[in-house]
């Protein structure tokens, strides 16, 4: 492993890391709404939500680049109010990652959610608790290992993630280059070593999340 | 029966031609309950849990109103729901729901914290001494009987400064003895916290030594109520309380 290779693991799991972390809130709230709440357009959003997993990669790159492209309405409001570009930086990747784990992520938060009894929640709003406190306190935790279980679903897929990201945010070594850019980059060039040393770490990484991940959801629950 | 103190004031509950639709019947009633602790009585199926889950804000009813200290809880025609948080219920389900992912201390003080309270309650050590918690605060929730789930329930309620308690068959899961014992408790508990307390139970003679008001519900109606003597009256005399049931169909 040289110093570059090093770098561009730590800058992937960074990446994945921080594109995890951006789509945990939105996920939860959305996961928790699917879960619980029948409301107009519900049956439009599961849509919307699960898109990233059907079309192809390099299409949702590509609606992200005409989305955050500065000719756009939100990309010149990024760039004119806050001075942030997205397009071939790492705000990118970040976006791009979030975008294509977030239906796992959702999809899982979902399901867990679902598995809550709804007495404990009843119960929690009855003895005080706003609704807030009883999605913290009593929703989560119960939920916690299914959420888990997500988080590291969609972790893994960030890791992996490669048509979205190429669109959005390029293949600029050491700005917004991942191990999956790096793999691609390196079997175009001829380089077999470096490409089969590259494609041996995502696959010790994508090895261990993936089983942590099937673990957790079959670990049975020690608490009563 | 124990009385309320000098000078005590009764919060009073007044449900006012409630209806909460069930598959096989409804829940019927237009009664105002003005006792601290009105004891509910009926056969399994009755409506009971039905009542105290619409009165928590758990269930919707689908007309009337329910006033508790002239508060609207519910008032269906005018399209208002209190949510239940911010009713300030104690219920102890059947079911118990302790909160599986929390210790028995944490279950202890969910709703007082929920509440806003810090630390613990005023009435933390006479609570768990009352309830015979001492030697459960600490422990985990795995491996407590059914019982002990039960006192843990009940003084998750009693702790949460809520003003009405909604009681459903709290203490069933205890030895007679034990549940004699901390009912005569729980009641001078009512009085002493100037709460208002529904108590269902299928043992009569619990109802009509610790309460002050019964009502005999049947498929969802007021079949019976009154002072405890004249009820107790009333359910020796199973065919004329099936036939006062039968007359209101």
């Amino acid at each position: 492993m040289t110093p570059e290779d090093w770098h561009l693991v730590g800058f992937t799991l960074g990446m994945a890391a921080l594109s995890t972390a951006v789509l945990i809130p939105p996920g939860l709230w959305l996961a928790w709404l699917l879960a619980r709440r029948n409301w107009p357009g519900k049956t439009w959003v599961e849509t919307v939500v699960a898109l990233p997993l059907i079309l192809p990669p390099v299409a949702t790159g590509l609606i992200l680049l005409k989305l955050f492209s500065r000719r756009s309405w939100l990309g010149a409001f990024l760039w004119e109010t806050f001075g942030l570009s997205v397009v071939f930086t790492w705000r990118g990747v970040v976006v791009a990652l979030a975008l294509m784990s977030l239906p796992l992520f959702v999809r899982s938060a979902r399901v867990a959610f679902a598995g809550v009894n709804r007495r404990h929640e009843q119960i929690a709003a009855s003895l005080g608790a706003t609704p807030t406190r009883v999605f913290w306190t009593v929703s989560v935790p119960l939920a916690r290992r299914g959420l888990l279980a997500g988080v590291l679903l969609a972790f893994a897929r960030a890791l992996g993630e490669f048509g979205a990201t190429v669109v959005l945010a390029g293949n600029i070594p050491d700005r917004t280059q991942t191990l999956a850019l790096a793999i691609y980059q390196s079997v175009q060039m001829g380089d077999d070593d470096h490409a089969f040393r590259l494609l041996m770490i995502s696959l010790i990484l994508a090895f261990v999340l993936a089983g942590t991940s099937e673990w957790l959801s079959r670990r049975p629950d020690t608490r009563p | 029966m124990a009385l309320p103190p000098p000078g005590y004031q009764t919060m009073s509950l007044h449900l006012q031609k409630l209806i909460a639709r069930l598959p096989e019947f409804s829940l019927e009633l237009d009664v105002e309950l003005d006792r601290p602790m009105t004891g509910l009585f009926g056969p399994s199926g009755a409506g009971k849990t039905t009542l105290l889950e619409t009165i928590a804000g758990l269930r919707s009813p689908d007309a009337g109103r329910i006033v508790f200290d002239q508060q609207i809880l519910a008032d269906i025609a005018a399209g208002l729901a209190l949510p239940p948080h911010l009713r300030r219920i104690g219920y102890v389900p059947q079911d118990v729901a302790l909160f599986p992912h929390l210790p028995v201390r944490q279950n202890l003080l969910y709703g007082w914290h929920a509440r806003g309270g810090r630390g613990r309650p005023s009435h933390w050590d006479e609570t768990i001494e009352m309830m015979e918690l001492s030697d459960l605060v600490d422990r985990p929730l795995t491996g407590l009987s059914g019982g002990e789930r039960q006192r843990v329930a009940l003084g998750r309620a009693i702790l949460s400064s809520a003003r009405l308690w909604l009681l459903d068959e709290p203490l069933a899961s205890l030895d007679h003895p034990v549940r004699r014992r901390l009912l005569g408790r729980l009641r001078n508990w009512v009085d002493r916290l100037g709460v208002t307390a529904i108590y269902v139970s299928h043992d009569p003679g619990e109802i009509f030594d610790w309460c002050d008001d019964v009502l005999v519900i049947e498929t969802g109606r007021l079949v019976g109520r009154g002072i405890p003597g004249f009820t107790a009256s009333l359910l020796q005399d199973k065919s004329k309380l099936h036939s006062g049931s039968q007359d209101r169909r």
